[in-house]
């Protein structure tokens, strides 16, 4: 009893409080990347650095009253932040950094099937809200998201035609000799910025539009269900670059070291996380329609054409020896 | 486990009763989304892994989410939620009807349903479900490539129902 | 609709229907009859205007959900006997499925209620496409089902001659009048189904014949309702002299070919002893003779109160292809010495 109690309460803590304590710093890191990119400080009062600034956002913003419209619907206003949280939580768990929480065989497909869950929070946000800003949001977010995902599914399948498995952990191991960034260079960008994309980031942005529509979906909300969202978000952000990196740039796996492929795992999504927000330093946001055509006009036709090269290659070489 | 999988069963009920008690398009999508959920959920106890978390990939991620986004848009100013009157009562009918029905017909149906292909798993190397979908394309070659040239059909169908600036079918109305 | 779409479409109702007659698998019928509901509703909705596509959409959400019957009761099937083969659907429960799914998707009384309100929706040509060529998917199936003895059918059948007669008794338009007829036409088909499928199919074929020769003449003619049949003798004298043949025919009467299946229909139900079922179908009949016989008063009986100036209009020569019209008309009325002789010697 009390070991499966261990099992069913700590191992998941062990997962999420870091992941939540990643978060927190996440935050911290953006605004002081991209305020030293404007040529200034930010926040440097609270704590040295201004390190305790997201603990204290993270109390200001769970003390304050969570406001509900009164024309919202109840139930939905409240499930739809928790969701968020939920889905962007139990994401972590098949990630195998480098033992997972679950052991799947199907991992990267849970990945990808949970993920595209997600956009039901938003979609269940927006529409709770009962404002049009917060609809107009979710609904630019439940089209860009979905577009995104065709994309995101097919970059996948021609990568796990070249792993050969479903499995997460066949990742590392298929890239013990090189990185499958090297040759399959174009997906691998398509798939950043597919990632950019599908967390909603700068500069896809367009369901938060602070300039037309206030905040987007999450206009209604206040203290702690926006705090879940903004969890959600954030955690979502350095899934997906996780992900990434196991994906394409594979931390070989040296089972008498374990620490060393975490470590290997998370510098490299730290790297990807600061590459995410000098991204949203440097760009501009995109116009709405020039969004849906980069993903249907340009990345899904060339997907395509890669999920056929990637199966016609391996197809056509399997008789030759290796040395070739 | 079994709890897991009563909680499961339960909730598929649960899903199928809110869908079949008619309440507004954005719940009865709700509805849907429990019972697709909660399908997959089945499917993968009795060994559909591959196959449940693909179906949950597609109808979930894909076609729910347009339908949900439909229903989101359509406006309905006095919406029927799962508390109105006549859709609490058919609910309750619903259930109900469940219950008895189950009680008459009978017991463990859910256990001789699904055969799960790998009886032998610590030493098979492809599930049965995976070998499935590799019959499936190995055997069922023609008749893969007619749903393909179905759903070729499907696309050129919605595209000409919805084409045109004003005179797409849905805005003929 | 750009031709090459068009084209497409009516590629693929063809073979979708084709698909169905060549298939012995559940899963490929059922992909058959989605193809082909599937292209006939841009071809529907092709007018665009309001009614069309209301037309379109009542007929896709019927049509969709008789489909998703039919492929619930082929896996049933499947799962309780092994059998995905459509002969084989020896299983009571997804039988009488697959039965009422089938009878939705035609038409068959209980389930008829989408038939008069999708026709009315559309134009003529359409209307002729969807009671000729639909009719004959669903058709094969329930001719391959292994029925036994049920009453289901007969149910079916009784049900679908009597309201099909009964409800076309009120209509003033042309085209639920037609729908009515259809009904009330595969009410006979289907009380034949278990006894003697070789009558269904001949009742199918005058059926065709019949209803393609109306409907052409009506598409001729430019009448979608009563009042407007007045006027035809106007614009075609000799249509107009010919449509009460072709009417009383559709009710059945002889020396018309619609008389052919009805006959043997009503032979074959006594030869097997079912004098009751037999005198109640014909009885039914007179019902929907009823209605034919309003429709040749109006259009040939009776000329409308005007004054002689007024009444003939400029007659231009047609547009249309009139030898369609000319063949199935003669064939509608003049096939009854074709009667197979084999029917009626037992």
């Amino acid at each position: 009893m009390i070991l499966s109690l261990v099992t069913l309460i700590l191992h998941p803590l062990t997962m999420i409080v870091p992941v939540l304590l990643a978060v927190a710093f996440l935050t911290l890191l953006e605004r002081k990347t991209i305020s030293y990119m404007q040529l200034r400080k930010g926040p440097n009062i609270v704590g040295p650095y201004g390190l305790l600034q997201p603990i204290a956002d993270g109390i200001k913003l769970f003390i304050k009253e969570p406001i509900r419209p009164s024309t919202a619907s109840p139930l939905m206003f409240i499930l739809a932040p928790v969701l968020a949280l939920t889905l962007a939580l139990a994401l972590w768990l098949p990630m195998p950094l480098p033992y997972p929480i679950i052991d799947l065989n199907l991992g990267i497909l849970f990945v990808l099937a949970l993920s595209s869950l997600a956009v039901y929070s938003i979609l269940g946000a927006g529409w709770a809200s009962n404002s049009k800003y917060a609809l107009i949001g979710a609904l630019r977010a439940v089209a860009q998201t979905i577009s995104y995902e065709v994309n995101l599914g097919l970059i996948l399948i021609s990568v796990t035609i070249i792993v050969g498995e479903f499995t997460l952990q066949t990742f590392a191991t298929s890239q013990e000799s090189t990185w499958m960034i090297l040759p399959l260079w174009p997906l691998a960008a398509m798939w950043f910025i597919s990632t950019l994309a599908e967390t909603n980031r700068a500069p896809f942005d367009l369901t938060e539009g602070e300039s037309e529509l206030v905040s987007g979906f999450n206009v209604e909300y206040a203290g702690g269900p926006f705090a879940l969202f903004f969890l959600a978000e954030y955690s979502n952000i350095l899934l997906m670059n996780t992900l990434s990196v196991i994906l394409f740039l594979g931390a070989s796996h040296n089972p008498a070291l374990p620490e060393l492929t975490t470590i290997n795992i998370m510098v490299k999504a730290a790297f990807l996380s600061v590459v995410f927000l000098w991204v949203r330093a440097s760009f501009p946001r995109f116009r709405y329609d020039q969004l849906m055509h980069l993903t249907w006009k340009n990345f899904l036709p060339l997907t395509l054409a890669m999920v056929i090269w990637n199966l016609a290659i391996p197809t056509a070489f399997a008789g030759l020896p290796p040395q070739l | 486990m079994d709890f897991i999988m009563y909680l499961v069963l339960f909730s598929m009920i649960l899903g199928f009763v809110v869908i079949a008690s008619n309440p507004s398009p954005f719940f009865g999508a709700l509805g849907l989304v429990v019972l697709a959920g909660m399908g997959c959920g089945i499917l993968s106890w009795h060994g559909g892994s591959f196959l449940s978390l693909v179906l949950f990939l597609i109808y979930l991620g894909g076609m729910l989410v347009v339908f949900a986004y439909s229903a989101a848009l359509a406006a309905d100013p006095f919406p029927e939620s799962l508390g109105s009157r006549w859709v609490l009562i058919s609910g309750v009918i619903y259930l109900v009807g469940v219950v008895v029905v189950s009680s008459l017909v009978c017991g463990d149906w859910y256990e001789v349903i699904w055969v799960v292909m790998d009886e032998l798993v610590d030493f098979s190397v492809m599930r049965g479900d995976m070998g499935g979908v590799a019959l499936m394309y190995s055997w069922g070659g023609g008749m893969l490539i007619l749903s393909g040239g179905a759903l070729l059909l499907t696309l050129f169908v919605v595209l000409e129902l919805t084409r045109g600036q004003s005179r797409g079918a849905l805005r003929s109305i | 609709m750009s031709p090459l779409m068009f084209s497409t479409l009516l590629l693929a109702l063809g073979l979708g229907s084709t698909v169905t007659f060549s298939s012995s698998h559940w899963l490929l019928a059922w992909m058959g009859l989605e193809i082909n509901s599937l292209a006939m509703v841009p071809l529907m909705a092709r007018p665009h205007f309001p009614r069309a596509v209301e037309a379109a959409t009542k007929y896709f959400l019927a049509q969709a959900t008789a489909a998703a019957m039919i492929l619930f009761a082929g896996m049933t099937n499947a799962w309780m006997t092994g059998q995905w083969t459509i002969e084989m659907m020896t299983h009571p429960l997804p039988l009488t499925l697959v039965t009422l799914a089938l009878g939705l998707k035609i038409g068959l009384a209980p389930v008829h209620a989408w038939l008069p309100e999708v026709l009315q929706g559309v134009d003529l040509t359409t209307g002729l496409i969807l009671s000729t060529w639909q009719k004959l998917a669903p058709l094969a199936l329930l001719l391959q089902l292994p029925h036994g003895n049920s009453p289901l059918l007969i149910i079916l059948a009784l049900s679908s001659t009597l309201i099909g007669g009964w409800a076309g008794l009120n209509q003033t338009q042309l085209r639920k009048i037609l729908a009515y007829s259809s009904i009330a036409h595969l009410g006979w088909m289907m009380v034949i189904l278990q006894y003697a499928p070789s009558l269904t199919l001949l009742a199918l074929l005058t059926y065709i014949v019949m209803t393609s020769s109306i409907f052409l003449l009506f598409k001729l003619n430019n009448t979608t309702n009563i009042n407007a049949l007045a006027t035809s003798h106007t614009k075609i004298p000799v249509l107009t002299l010919f449509a009460p043949f072709i009417l009383l025919s559709l009710g059945g009467l002889p020396p018309l070919t619609g008389f052919m299946p009805k006959w043997l229909i009503l032979h074959e139900l006594t030869m097997q002893g079912m004098g009751t079922l037999a005198t109640i179908t014909a009885l039914t009949a007179l019902l929907s003779l009823y209605f034919y016989l309003r429709l040749s008063y109006s259009m040939s009986l009776t000329m409308s109160p005007n004054n002689l100036l007024t009444s003939p209009l400029w007659r231009l020569r047609p547009h249309q292809p009139t030898l369609p019209l000319a063949i199935s008309a003669t064939s509608a009325t003049m096939l009854l010495p074709l009667t197979p002789a084999a029917f009626l010697v037992r």
